[in-house]
């Protein structure tokens, strides 16, 4: 199961959104406010990949970008940007994001589903393993 | 209001720039232009003083010669994917900057401020330095952003038996002498004072010693001529943040710095 978090700049673009995520394969959180998104990424169990979902206007993503990326918690956390085909032409071939993918907002299910595992994998093996506690041998009698 | 013409075949950019650039102010508005007779109709209506031109098109290439010949004020900044393969471009233009695709937001942001500072006559042909309404516009930026640091003004005034200015070339040189120094400083100049603001989180003593530092080798750059060096400074957290409190702070604190002798910086406070 993949934790990810899901945002956009109202509600009515999360409710379109969500359709992506209901299935068994995501424990998924949604919001439109940044300052709670950015909580979720400080949290002690922060997502694994964060969604952001551009329905219409693209005005609110540079600056979530930015304090996504100028937050040392999130700075490498995977993202992926769903937005319409002008936007996504144009970021794709001018703008570099950093660890970001930019999808179109009418990708299929199980596209977005096998890029958001690999984010999630990529991520995960970027992490510091834990540390093991060694076995205690077994005691004598 | 900066108008920025931007000549490229793909529809999005402008909106994706655009976007760009209303991150740090509301300054700028673009207009988009994909081939030789809307950007001419740009031009006219709007006379936008920069073009952004992509290079990777033919087409857009064009557009940019003729507007080239219609206007002999019109700057231009270059974008392309390979930059090193614009040679001729680059001396057929002679644009104010160059913008590698894909470019990073941040130093995109850069990359207009500097042509606009430059096409305006914002920056000081002798020491480099912004004027002051290009530093103030930086300043405030940082501001906005919270940045933690230090604000300073230097007065670089010269006393021999008769009071005089500062030459020319000893402005220079001392100017010189700060960015030896502090080499990422936001630098201003209005009249015979410098203005500079650095971000630093190091505590007030390292930042004071740097400064007079700073306020020495300018002192000795000046080789064998009485200058006499009076500065303030003020740090950016402890007035929120609020460029006037900078400023009105930081002057206080060079006429502390007068008063106590030659060559020295004194914070407010």
């Amino acid at each position: 199961m993949t934790d990810i978090l899901l945002i956009s700049n109202s509600l009515p673009n999360i409710n379109v959104a969500w359709r992506h995520f209901c299935y068994r394969e995501y424990n998924a959180n949604a919001t439109v406010s940044v300052e709670s998104a950015m909580e979720y990424l400080r949290s002690d169990k922060p997502p694994q990949v964060v969604v952001y979902y551009c329905g219409g206007s693209c005005s609110e993503f540079f600056p979530f970008y930015r304090t996504l990326r100028s937050d040392e918690k999130s700075a490498d956390c995977p993202l992926i940007l769903l937005t319409d085909v002008e936007f996504q032409k144009a970021l794709q071939e001018y703008v570099k994001l950093e660890n970001t993918q930019v999808m179109g907002i009418s990708v299929n299910d199980k596209t977005l589903m096998d890029v958001i595992r690999n984010e999630a994998r990529k991520s995960a093996s970027r992490r510091p393993a834990p540390s093991r506690r060694p076995h205690n041998p077994p005691s004598r009698r | 209001m900066n108008k920025l013409l931007v000549i490229d075949e793909n529809a999005g950019v402008s909106k994706v720039m655009s976007e760009i650039l209303a991150l740090e102010s509301s300054d700028y508005t673009l207009y988009t232009a994909a081939a030789r007779i809307e950007a001419e109709d740009i031009l006219f209506k709007e006379k936008p003083p920069i073009a952004l031109v992509c290079g990777d098109s033919d087409v857009c290439v064009a557009a940019a010669e003729s507007l080239q010949k219609k206007s002999k004020e019109l700057r231009f900044l270059l974008m392309s994917r390979n930059m090193d393969g614009q040679k001729s471009l680059i001396k057929k233009f002679k644009p104010l900057g160059k913008i590698e695709l894909p470019f990073d937001p941040d130093e995109f942001v850069d990359i207009i401020d500097e042509a606009f500072f430059t096409a305006q006559d914002m920056v000081d042909e002798l020491t480099g330095l912004y004027k002051k309404p290009a530093f103030d516009m930086k300043l405030q930026r940082l501001m906005n952003k919270k940045t933690v640091g230090t604000f300073f003004c230097i007065s670089v005034d010269s006393y021999s038996f008769a009071s005089n200015p500062a030459t020319p070339l000893q402005f220079q040189m001392s100017v010189y002498a700060m960015k030896t120094k502090l080499p990422h400083v936001l630098g201003g100049i209005h009249g015979n004072t410098i203005y500079g603001f650095f971000p630093t989180s190091e505590p007030r003593e390292t930042v004071q010693k740097k400064l007079d530092e700073v306020v020495q080798l300018m002192h000795d750059a000046v080789e064998g001529k009485e200058i006499y060096l009076a500065a303030g400074a003020a740090e950016s957290e402890l007035y929120d943040f609020v460029v006037e409190d900078l400023y009105l702070y930081a002057d206080k604190g060079m006429e502390f710095s007068r008063n106590q002798g030659k060559n020295c910086i004194r914070f407010f406070k």
